[in-house]
């Protein structure tokens, strides 16, 4: 074989070149293959790892305070004097507990205000007190009922400033005063704060 | 000019990485297409699919077809379709020949055969030998029909005269490989 035939070096040309081109075309697809039935792996990947950076960094939704608080607050009936509309000899505290049963909150502290601080008895630093949570004024609230609490009102006042420090947006004060009042086996308000807490979770 | 005749002057113009975007481009739509038409796995439409890709491929190099009057797709899909229906036929001459005795090839052609193979081995081992220098300037020259002046273009040579000593050469190294080899 002295002479080589163009025709021939032609041929085996194209089969080297069809051969090298059909190594090309294989591993191309072999590698797509493997990137095909990886994607729903990757999918799935990233769908889990989406989820986990939500879990992770999803801000816990902290629980509405005062919507609790109106779906929680039931006014503390008036235990101190009975009402008696109508009687002129009535003294400020009279008037302003009528006012307070009533539901006009507004006008119960406007009576309270006629009160001097010094004679004001226990009980009403504690009806003071839900009259200012009547008005949604958080702070005066808190200030009476924890005086109140202090007083022969504990148990009530302690129920009352739980759900005014909630209303006021103070969660983590407001859980641990709950649990404290839900572990008292005795504490009137045990029930109601084991709801409320679960409802914060 | 539009994308075809820029794809086809491309593959003539011996750009052979052209081939992989030809591949990508309609093999989904050929995958569709060829498994409602055919009988066949995937795995034997994939392998179909790249040898009707090279087929086209070096239809355009060997100048073949120089232009298209239908779509790159529809020849493209044309040549599958003849390699699909040939391997079906295969298919089918495999079943029946099953129980049938083999038929002995007649000695001469057997024999031609036989010694055209085996040149056609030797050639290719020579190549293969010669170092890729030689092999890519053989190939432009014979398989392409690259004139000497646009190979020493590609391959950086000084003249077209350079390319021919250099070519002449490689066809005698090659000549030499070949009769070591037949020896």
């Amino acid at each position: 074989m002295s002479d080589i035939n163009p025709e021939e070096l032609k041929n085996v040309l194209r089969a080297e070149m069809r051969q090298r081109l059909k190594a090309e075309l294989s591993s191309k697809e072999a590698k797509a293959s493997i990137r095909r039935r990886l994607r729903p792996l990757s999918w799935a990947a990233t769908v889990l790892l989406a989820a986990l950076a939500l879990w992770f960094f999803w801000p816990t939704a902290a629980p509405d305070g005062p919507a609790l608080f109106a779906e929680h607050f039931k006014p503390l009936p008036n235990a101190l004097s009975p009402t008696i509309r109508g009687q002129e000899d009535q003294v400020p505290l009279d008037q302003a507990l009528m006012f307070y049963d009533g539901g006009n909150y507004a006008e119960a502290l406007q009576q309270f205000s006629d009160i001097p601080e010094a004679e004001l008895p226990p009980g009403g630093l504690m009806y003071r007190g839900l009259s200012y949570l009547g008005v949604k004024d958080w702070n005066n609230a808190i200030k009476d009922l924890a005086r109140a609490e202090a007083g022969p009102y504990q148990l009530s006042a302690s129920w009352y400033r739980a759900l005014a420090i909630l209303a006021k947006g103070d969660i983590d004060e407001a859980r641990n005063r709950l649990k404290t009042i839900r572990d008292e086996t005795e504490h009137p308000f045990r029930e109601q704060a084991e709801e409320l807490l679960s409802k914060m979770e | 000019m539009n994308a075809t005749a820029e794809l086809l002057g491309a593959i003539r113009e011996g750009e052979e990485s052209i081939i992989g975007r030809l591949y990508d481009q309609h093999r989904t739509r050929f995958m569709i297409w060829a498994k409602r038409k055919f009988p066949l796995e995937s795995t034997a439409l994939i392998d179909i699919y790249q040898d009707a890709v090279i087929i086209l491929y070096q239809n355009v190099v060997e100048e073949k077809v120089t232009e298209l009057s239908s779509s790159l797709e529809t020849y493209l899909f044309g040549i599958a379709k003849h390699l699909c229906l040939r391997e079906l036929r295969r298919r089918r001459r495999a079943i029946s020949q099953e129980n049938e005795i083999p038929e002995v090839a007649v000695a001469p052609e057997f024999l031609r055969q036989e010694e055209q193979d085996h040149r056609q081995t030797l050639l290719k081992e020579g190549l293969r030998l010669l170092g890729e220098n030689c092999r890519q300037m053989i190939e432009y020259f014979y398989y392409y029909n690259f004139s000497h002046e646009v190979i020493a273009e590609r391959m950086s040579y000084k003249s077209a005269n350079a390319v021919k000593t250099q070519k002449h050469r490689c066809m005698q190294q090659l000549k030499d490989l070949l009769k070591n080899a037949s020896s």
